[in-house]
């Protein structure tokens, strides 16, 4: 009995130290080893063009925000860090392309355009907001047409970050988008509608008064008071008596900056007007026409003074 | 037995050693010992270290574990001038805003050269509060409801809405939702209707920063969306992506 057990305590003691070796080397050798990543760094910074490779690699790298700790890594490298960044620009993976076309629109790299056009066409890749918004950052006029196209895509962030990017363009995509407006379906309309007023350029007016009665005359009269310019202002007043309130308070927000004598005379009834936001932006606007402080009724039938909305 | 308490040793040192995760990068230069107590509260309270010209209000450069039952804390910076606060919020968060009832010191200033330096901190219960969270709005019956969603379309969850009178948006939020769940749903209700302007983020504070989770609502143009909002009205469907700051 007493040589049994000992038998059997040598057996468990070999069975224990057998599991504990195989544990050992389970932890030993599944993680990667581990990641240096400031020698990583010095290595690409001094020109290894392996470490850049890798170091965009882990641009993927989730785990532990690593790739947001790699990211301003890569940036800073310049334009060092393009040629890696454009061989994995069609990544297959999402976070990865995504990080990757951040950087390359943060170097605004251009020789990076065709790629990331290759990017905003792909329906297949679900962060395409991102290619939208480096075409912006990269400013070549060429990848206007592909931003012109991203006004009626699907995706709302495309649609969002091609009319950012298009703004960013300024003047140089006035005429492109003047070319555009006339053909376009009433989603990219909307769109363009929105990037002429931020840029405020006069060339745009008159296609923008032929718009006033169209399905985006909401848009189109803000962009009217973005550029401006008085030859707008019936075409505005008119949009006092819009049918839905939106419009007409568009239409008062716009006369503001640009409204004269008849404006004046027009928005004194709005002040009246059933929908309280509508006689607030009426009240604000006659003030900025008339220079005098105007009253409206809240929606509790106060009168009161509109606050100011910019400081 | 011997060899099996060996080899557990071996094995145990191993794994601490082989699990370790990355600490972040050391700093150049000699480190400065930071170390004190915060006096009131005692335990749970976090010192946020800034650098000079960063946003007090915004995420720190570092902040330090909570402090102990006796409110003592311990940090390490590398040379600079930085400027020091406490804040201890009830809900015991490290990150958000600093209501009314959470105990904030004021702000301290400290140059790191290499000597320990030991500070006292006294850290008084806030009285008042300009921004309002969700929950300490009164059930108007008026507010804004939606989804915060990220760049795959997918459900945001710790994320808030922030909410402004003004266009600019650069002033600090009339008022802020509590944080989303896994649905990434929001509800903020409002005391009155009027004109809001929306953004979304992850964090609380200052201007985001790169890397943070951050959308407006907006269709792309300089000036965010207004949203409109009628009095006794909850108006839906005001979703948000949020993106990372590039």
């Amino acid at each position: 009995m007493v040589r049994s057990d000992l038998k059997n305590r040598a057996g468990c003691r070999r069975l224990l130290i057998s599991l504990l070796i195989s544990l050992l080397l389970v932890c030993g050798c599944s993680s990667e080893p581990a990641l240096d990543l400031t020698a990583l760094d010095n290595a690409a910074r001094a020109g290894d063009a392996k470490a850049v490779s890798q170091l965009v690699s882990l641009l993927g790298r989730t785990d532990n925000g690593l790739n947001d700790k790699v990211y301003p890594l890569v940036t800073q490298l310049g334009k060092a860090a393009i040629p890696a960044l454009i061989d994995q620009a069609d990544s297959d993976d999402r976070v990865l392309r995504e990080y990757v076309i951040a950087s390359l629109g943060t170097l605004q790299a251009k020789e990076a355009v065709p790629v990331i056009v290759k990017s905003l066409r792909d329906k297949s890749f679900s962060r395409r907001y991102i290619a939208a918004w480096a075409l912006g950052q990269i400013g070549d006029v060429n990848s206007i047409p592909e931003l012109l196209q991203a006004l009626d895509d699907d995706d709302s962030g495309v649609r969002r970050y091609a009319t950012r990017s298009l703004i960013r363009f300024n003047t140089r995509a006035v005429a492109p988008l003047l070319g555009y407006l006339p053909q376009a379906p009433p989603r990219g309309q909307a769109g363009a509608i929105r990037a002429l007023g931020d840029i405020g350029d006069p060339r745009a007016l008159e296609l923008l008064l032929k718009a006033v009665d169209g399905p985006n005359r909401g848009e189109v009269f803000m962009a009217l008071g973005k550029l401006k310019d008085p030859r707008a202002e019936n075409a505005l007043i008119r949009g006092l008596r819009d049918a839905d309130w939106r419009n007409r308070m568009n239409a008062a927000m716009a006369l503001g900056p640009l409204g004269g004598p008849a404006a004046a005379a027009a928005l004194r009834p709005v002040l009246e007007d059933p929908v309280m936001v509508v006689r607030e932006w009426a009240a604000r606007s006659l003030e900025m026409v008339s220079g005098e402080h105007v009253r409206y009724r809240d929606a509790k039938g106060k009168l009161v003074m509109p606050y100011k909305i910019y400081h | 037995m011997k060899p099996l308490k060996w080899l557990l040793l071996i094995v145990m040192v191993l794994l601490t050693l082989g699990c370790q995760q990355d600490q972040g990068q050391d700093q150049p230069g000699k480190m400065t010992k930071i170390s004190g107590k915060v006096m009131v509260p005692l335990e749970g309270a976090y010192l946020y270290i800034y650098q000079k010209g960063m946003d007090l209000y915004g995420p720190a450069m570092t902040v330090s574990r909570p402090t102990g039952p006796d409110g003592s804390f311990e940090l390490s910076l590398p040379p600079g001038d930085y400027i020091a606060v406490a804040r201890k919020r009830k809900n015991g968060e490290a990150a958000g805003p600093v209501r009314a009832g959470d105990y904030k010191s004021g702000f301290i200033n400290l140059t790191a050269a290499g000597n320990p330096i030991e500070l006292t901190v006294a850290a008084p219960v806030k009285i008042g509060d300009e921004r309002r969270l969700t929950s300490a709005l009164p059930e108007s019956g008026t507010g804004i409801s939606g989804m915060i969603r990220d760049a795959d379309g997918k459900p945001v969850e710790g994320a808030r809405i922030h909410v402004y009178d003004h266009v600019q948006m650069s002033e600090r939020p009339k008022y802020v939702s509590e944080k989303t769940g896994p649905d990434g749903h929001y509800l903020i209700y409002l005391p009155s209707g009027g004109t809001y302007y929306l953004a979304a983020r992850d964090k609380f504070g200052g201007p985001p920063q790169i890397g943070d989770l951050y959308g407006r609502y907006d269709q792309g143009t300089i000036e965010p969306s207004a949203v409109v909002v009628r009095d006794g009205e909850i108006l839906k469907n005001i979703d948000i992506t949020v993106t990372k700051v590039w």
